[in-house]
Formats: C-alpha cells, structure tokens, sequence
C-alpha cells in the first residue's frame, strides 16, 4: 500500500512532469531573457543557439539511448572527433567527394560504437570503464594522425552542410530535429525501442521474455557512435575543417543534456524529447550567459549549479524525500532504512 | 534508554493502541491495537494487504501512525525512526535480510557501533562480540568471512545476531522461513523458543499456518487494516484461522481430474548441469500439469531454467513434441525456448519477473511486441491495446487501467498480468516456478483455476515448481519430486495421498515428521 502510494505518485510524476519540467524551466528562461536583453529575440541569435545546442544534441540522442539501457557512453566526444578528423582526411588526403567521405567516416564512427557495444555487451566490462577507455583510445588517435595540426582545404561542397540553411533554418538544426523525430518513433513504436526500456527497467526479465539483451545492447552503442560521428562531421563542416579538438568538450555537456531532460541514470526511465529540450536548455543558458554580459569563464559555474538545482528539484518531488517532509512539517520516513525489497510485499 | 524492568507481570511488553494509518488511496491499518507479554510468540497472519508490514514498519520506526500510541513497559513511547527501536530494545529480522554482503560477519553484527573510538576501530573487541553473540545462537559462523560467501541461513543468523547485539527484547520475524531447508527451519524454531524461555518476545509473520501453529503462543488476524480476531494457537484449528483471514470460508482448492493423457510434448533424456541437476528425464503429455516437489536447493528452479533456454545443459537432451512426433531441441537463448513454445514464469517476480517502471500492458506484451507490429517494424497499438484488454479479462488481472503501472498491483495481480505474456504470445507449454508464493490464499485459487482454463481452452501443458506440497496434491495430475539435483520418485496425487508420501521421496533420509514447512 505503501508503494502503491509510492509508485502512483512516481506514475504520476512520470505523466506530468517528465518532460513538463525542464519544458517549464526553458520557457522560463527564455522569458527572463527576453526581458532582461533585446537581442535574444533576434533571429540570428536564435539560429545561432539552436546551432549550437544541435551539436551536442544529436551526441545527446545516442547518449539518451546508452542511459535509458542502464549503461553509459563516455566515448562520443572523441569518438566524433577521430570521425570528423578521418572524413576530412578522406577529402584531402583521398581526395574522396564530400557525399562519400561523410558516409564512411559516419561508418567508421558506427564501427566504433559497435566495438564499444562488443565489449560491454560480449565481454560484460562496465560500460563506464570500456568508453572511458575507449574514448582514450579514440582522443589518442586524434593527437596521433594529426599531431595537433588542423585538416584544411575542404572541398566547398561539404562546406555547405554544416553552413547551409533551408528556409533560413541551419541544417544542423533539421538534421537535429530529424534525428529527434526518427529516434522518438524508434523508442516509442517499436519492439526495438521498447526492449531498451525493458532492458533497462529489468535486464534479467528482459531475457526471460526472449529479448535479446546483448543485441540490442550493441546497437545502441552502435547508434550513439553513429550520431556522435555524425554531429562530429557536420560540426567539422560548420567549421570548414578538421579541427583535433572537435568533440573534446561534448561528453559532460551531452549526459547534462539527458539528466535534466528527465533521464535516469539508472536506466528505463527517460525520452528523447526531454533531452532535445535538456540540449536547448544548455544552449539557451549558455547563450544568456554571454547576453547578460557575464564573462563566459563563469559559464561552467552557472551551468554546474543549474544542474544541482535541476535534481534537488526533482528530488523534492519524490512525496517520502525526507527534506520535503521538514519543508512539510510532518515527519517522513527516512530513506534507505527500510528494508531493501520492502516495496513489492509491504502490506 | 535505560533497561525497563516490567513494572508487574502483566504490563504487556509492548502495546500498540488504536493505531491507524492511511496511504492515499488506501486505509493501511484502521485503529489496530494488540499487545504482547514478555515470553510471548505471537503470530501476525493476514493477506498481502492485511496491514501486518505496516504495522510492524511503524513499531520498527519506519512509517508513522497518523494516530494512535505505542506503549512500552505501559509508558507511551515515541518512535522516529529505527534507531529509537534499537534504544527501546526492538528488533526485526526482515524477509529480505539487510546486511551488507561485503562485509564480514562482525562488521555486520555491529554495523553502526563498532567498538573503538572514532578513529581506531577495535576489531578484536567487535569479533569477540561478534563470535559471543554467534556462539549463544549456536551459529557456527567464522566471524571474519564475508556474509556474501554464507548461505540463507547462515545470514539469517547473522541478521538475529545484530539484533541481539542491541540486546533486543522483542524481535520481529517477516516471513523468517522462505528460503530456508526443513532443518533449518527447525533450528530456527528452537532459536525463537530459546528467546521466549529467555523472557523475549516474539512477532511472528508468516504465510505458513503449519508454522505458526507448531511455534507461536498467540495469533492476531487482520485483514484489510483492521484487527479481525486474537486467537490462542492452541485452541484454534487452521480452517479457523484462513475463514478469519479470507472473511468467509474458503473451499479447498478441490481437484479437477484431467481427462486421459494425450501425446507427449516435452520429454527430457538424461538432462544435466554439472553442480545443479543430474540424469533428469520425465515427460510432459498434453494438457496436463505435471508438478515439482523437492526442497530448496533440490535444483528445480535450474532445471526449468535450463528447460526454458537460459542456461545450456552439459549432458542430456529435450524434445518437444511436433505434428509428427518428437524433436531434439537445443536453446542458446530463452527467445529460443520461447519460439518453441516453452515459455517461463520465474519465481522472484520482482527481480526476474515484472518491469517496474512500465504499465501493465507492455509488462504484458513485452515478449509479443514483433507479433503485435506491422511487418515486425512498428507497433500497432490499436491491435495490441485490444487484445490485452480481452487477455487482461480472460485472466482476471484487477487493474485500473492498461497503462497503470504495475508495481502498484498486488502481487497476485501481477502473477496473473505475468502468465497473461503468454497469452499474447501464445506458448504451449508454461512453466511456472512457485507461480503462488507470496500471494493471498483467494488470489491462488484463481491462479489454480486460470492454468486450468489455459489447458482447457488455449491447449497448453502446465509445469509447475512448488515448495508447497499441498499446492501440488491440489492441482497436479503427476508429481516428480527431486532431491539434490536428482530424481527421486513420482506421485499420482489421489484421494489417499498425503504430504508424507512426497516427503519420503523429497527429504530421503531427513526423518519425516513434526512441521512439514507445508504453506497453506
């Protein structure tokens, strides 16, 4: 009865919070600056921050799918670097066409989230310690080819990608919303999608109904490598070269993203519509930092303590927390006292 | 807290009075009031539901009445949180044991008080009362080895022994026999006893009636949140105590004969899993429940797990039956078994069983989810919604809504969403392992009724693994019983057969007799 209480208040938490919370908190903050500057409005601001934000988001997506199984991806930034770096070298130094050239080094970022997948799924390590590693690996092989050196003289025809706009909407943006739109359907209406839920929900019962669980392990470190060296690409494309440092910065940004979009760390629990909104957010802040005329050294700052205020926030929802209890007046039961299993055969 | 002396004899060693606690949407306890007297064993029964956690949750400090008192020694007495139990000497020993399996057994023992100083922990003094408090106990326990590498009962041990260590007066025991052999059980027994000759008091909960007659002194009935009888054991007969329970008597579960055998669909040759199972062979025939009885630990549980494609057998083999007779099969992957049509029910619903986070019809439809999908692509929720409601109806699962989430069902509830998997993706042979453990007496008639009604009308064969004897000769048309990963007999259940005649084959040597750890 407890838990009935317990879980139909998460239930209802879930329905009318999920992703109506950090929706809440970027309307907000894009109230506030409106208010406050008069050139977040403009629609070269705009663009520029949904730019932005369409980076990391779509790194975000594929480390949405790694969370929800349980598991975590902390290879993308570097992942998408050595892409970006090994496309433009097959412009340049293979003197590949641009088409081409994308299509193999978002094959060679595929490949290497596979390996990341072999490994946690095949050889059971941590997923945390084998893209750690791995990550290493990949920045490593960036410093090795290039030796710091940045790969220029694209050709103009990949340019164009990441610069471009249709409809005056940069196409990062599209292929941002396109990969929301596609990975949504993909998690919302297929068996597939769902299986990562249930994976992450409960792996062992997964398997007993005939999932295979270290299938679609696989695949889903395939596709956050698949959408890590996609966004590398293109962001390489933004900036018309293949600059080493590309992704270097994106891995706290991108599981940023999905915790405050409503993504548990502990897996089965989150979507890819709130990480889309958790991407804007963090694009959003990062750009009223600079509007409001804060130095942009105090960005990190803001957005660490943003991300704290983010879970006590969702922390004092929970009804039985203990500090929501004291704000009350009422006393709770304290957490992690009760016995572990207590939940499923309370009477 | 200072030690109370009992002021006289009488004073009850602990009283609750008019207790009363409400979660939304449910009275969990409705002015509950009992007491209990120093060298008391008191029985706690009730269904999943009755309020017995509860209660003792707000005695332990765990949850907070809304109303009422709690009296200890006859002085009202404050309960914040379980520290303050400790101080007034109240002890529990959960169903699912709280140590921490990586520590050792003295680190757990005297977890939160380890003798010492702030900096220096003594870890002679904590093994020497470690190893004394184990030593009252009889526990044969090495207080420097991990509690991960000791069996159930040996943790249970352990658990008492933190109690005990506080100097508990009144323990109370949440379902303290689940995972434990019969002898083990025994002991146990004599342990509580020896509390009670001690002065201590006991609580007792428990589903096993056979239990709580052989041990307690006194038996408090709820149901529903509210106290519905206090009984003397000694003059209560078991029928009395389910009729208060249940509200009304229930009929015994009574047999229903199968009709003649059909033809074989399963049969296991020489099966085995080296440390878990040896040279098992039975056959299961259509439309029939063949039974599993043995003790814990007698490898039933692995050897349908085996069966059902999550682990590879060394030796041996299974066939199923097919149109045109049997077929050596071999599972690398539960989704294997599954696509043959042997499909599993685990025991532990909560860890292998349910996905607490979803609603009950994709807990429902989780293995159908391909079948229910347009060219096996995307899922076509109209069809899917449809047929859950009519699976939903057909086996009664007591829900608000497809989409409630189904940790907040009750544990029959889920039982039943969980068999109904397989009605969504039909199978034709279900095997179900302790498919009623855990759930209330009303709930496992209906189960009994609807593996019945799923031969009968969905053609299946029905495995079904039970440590409760009772639940085999009630549904079973043939029981295998197993001992120690063998074979050791088979039982037509008939109207002159008993406990005993399963028992002899099961505990093979153990001497039969005194409490058979049967659940009613």
């Amino acid at each position: 009865m407890n838990d009935d209480n317990q879980a139909a208040g998460r239930l209802h938490r879930i329905i009318a919070f999920r992703e109506s919370g950090i929706l809440l908190g970027l309307v907000a903050l894009c109230l506030l600056l409106c208010l406050f500057t008069d050139t977040f409005l403009s629609r070269y601001n705009l663009a520029t921050v949904a730019r932005q934000a369409s980076f990391v988001g779509i790194v975000a997506f594929g480390q949405t799918l790694a969370l929800l199984t349980g598991g975590i991806d902390l290879s993308v930034g570097s992942l998408a670097g050595l892409s970006a770096i090994l496309c433009t070298l097959l412009m340049t130094k293979a003197a590949l066409p641009a088409e081409a050239a994308i299509v193999l080094g978002v094959g060679i970022g595929t490949g290497l989230g596979l390996l990341n997948g072999l490994l946690v799924a095949k050889m059971r390590i941590n997923p945390f310690i084998v893209t750690l590693a791995t990550g290493e690996i990949f920045a490593g092989a960036i410093l090795v080819i290039t030796e710091g050196y940045p790969v220029l003289g694209l050709p103009s025809s990949f340019r164009s990608i990441g610069q471009g706009a249709v409809a005056s909407v940069p196409i990062p943006i599209l292929f941002m919303l396109l990969a929301a739109v596609a990975l949504s359907y993909l998690l919302r209406n297929t068996p597939f999608g769902r299986g990562i839920y249930a994976i992450g929900g409960n792996r062992n019962a997964s398997r007993l109904v005939g999932i295979r669980v270290d299938r679609s392990v696989i695949a889903v470190y395939a596709l956050s490598g698949l959408l890590a060296s996609f966004a590398g690409i293109l962001y390489a494309s933004r900036i018309n070269a293949g600059q080493a440092t590309i992704g270097a910065s994106w891995v706290m940004p991108c599981i940023t993203a999905a915790i405050i979009g409503g993504t548990s760390l502990s897996g089965g629990e989150g979507s890819i519509v709130g990480t889309l909104l958790g991407s804007l957010f963090m694009g959003v802040l990062a750009n009223g930092i600079v509007l409001v005329g804060v130095t942009s050294y105090w960005e990190r700052i803001i957005i660490g303590m943003v991300v704290i205020l983010a879970m006590i926030i969702d922390v004092l929802r929970n009804p039985l927390h203990p500090l929501r209890g004291l704000l009350a007046g009422f006393r709770h039961r304290p957490p992690g006292r009760h016995a572990p299993g207590e939940r499923d055969r309370i009477s | 807290m200072s030690r109370q002396a009992p002021v006289n004899a009488q004073t009850p060693a602990l009283e609750v009075v008019s207790i009363s606690k409400r979660f939304p949407g449910s009275q969990a306890l409705d002015r509950v009031s009992l007491a209990i007297r120093r060298g008391e064993i008191r029985a706690l029964v009730g269904e999943n539901g009755a309020g017995k956690s509860t209660l003792m949750n707000i005695v332990m400090g765990l949850l907070h009445p809304d109303t009422g008192t709690i009296l200890r020694h006859g002085r009202a007495v404050d309960i914040p949180d379980p520290l303050a139990a400790q101080a007034l000497r109240l002890g529990m020993v959960p169903q699912e044991l709280n140590l921490v399996p990586n520590l050792t057994v003295a680190e757990n023992i005297n977890l939160g008080a380890l003798p010492g100083s702030r900096l220096r922990v003594d870890w002679p003094a904590a093994h020497r009362r470690a190893a004394d408090i184990l030593r009252r106990i009889g526990g044969n326990i090495d207080s420097r080895q991990r509690v991960a590498a000791l069996s159930m009962a040996q943790r249970q041990l352990v658990q008492i022994s933190r109690a005990l260590v506080f100097g508990a007066e009144i323990m109370i025991f949440d379902e303290p026999t689940a995972s434990l052999t019969h002898a083990e059980t025994e002991r146990l027994f004599g342990l509580i006893r020896d509390f009670r000759a001690a002065g201590g008091s006991v609580f007792y909960i428990s589903h096993r009636l056979e239990e709580i007659r052989d041990l307690t002194d006194t038996i408090t009935v709820l149901r529903d949140g509210r106290k519905v009888a206090d009984l003397e054991t000694a003059s209560t007969s078991i029928a009395t105590i389910i009729s208060h329970m249940a509200g009304r008597e229930v009929e015994s579960a009574h047999r229903q004969t199968a009709g003649p055998a059909g033809r074989p669909v399963v049969r296991v040759e020489n099966l085995t899993r080296n440390g878990e199972f040896e040279d098992v062979s039975f056959t299961l025939h259509e439309g029939e429940i063949l039974g599993f009885a043995g003790l814990v630990g007698a490898g039933r549980t692995e050897l349908m797990r085996c069966l059902c494609g999550d682990s590879r057998p060394d030796d041996g083999r299974v066939m199923v039956g097919l149109d045109g007779g049997l077929e050596a099969v071999s599972f690398s992957h539960p989704a294997d078994a599954i696509r043959a049509g042997i499909s599993y029910v685990p025991e532990e619903r909560r860890n292998l069983g349910i996905f607490p986070q979803l609603g009950v019809m994709e807990n429902m439809a989780m293995p159908a989810l391909r079948a229910f999908s347009r060219l096996g692509l995307t899922l076509d929720r109209t069809r899917l919604r449809r047929a859950a409601a009519g699976a939903v109806r057909d086996v009664g699962v007591k829900t608000s809504g497809l989409d409630q989430c189904i940790a907040t069902l009750s544990g029959g509830n889920q039982q039943k969403a969980i068999i109904a998997r397989w009605i969504l993706r039909p199978c034709r042979v279900l095997v179900l392992d302790e498919p009623t453990r855990g759930i209330d007496v009303n709930a496992k008639g209906e189960i009994y009724h609807l593996l019945r009604s799923l031969i009968r009308d969905r053609g299946m064969s029905v495995i079904v693994v039970s440590s409760e004897l009772q639940e085999l000769l009630d549904v079973a048309d043939r029981i295998v019983v197993m001992h120690e990963g063998r074979v050791r007999g088979e039982v037509i259940p008939g109207s002159d057969t008993t406990q005993e005649d399963i028992l002899r084959h099961a505990l093979d040597g153990e001497a039969v007799g005194g409490s058979t750890g049967e659940r009613v």
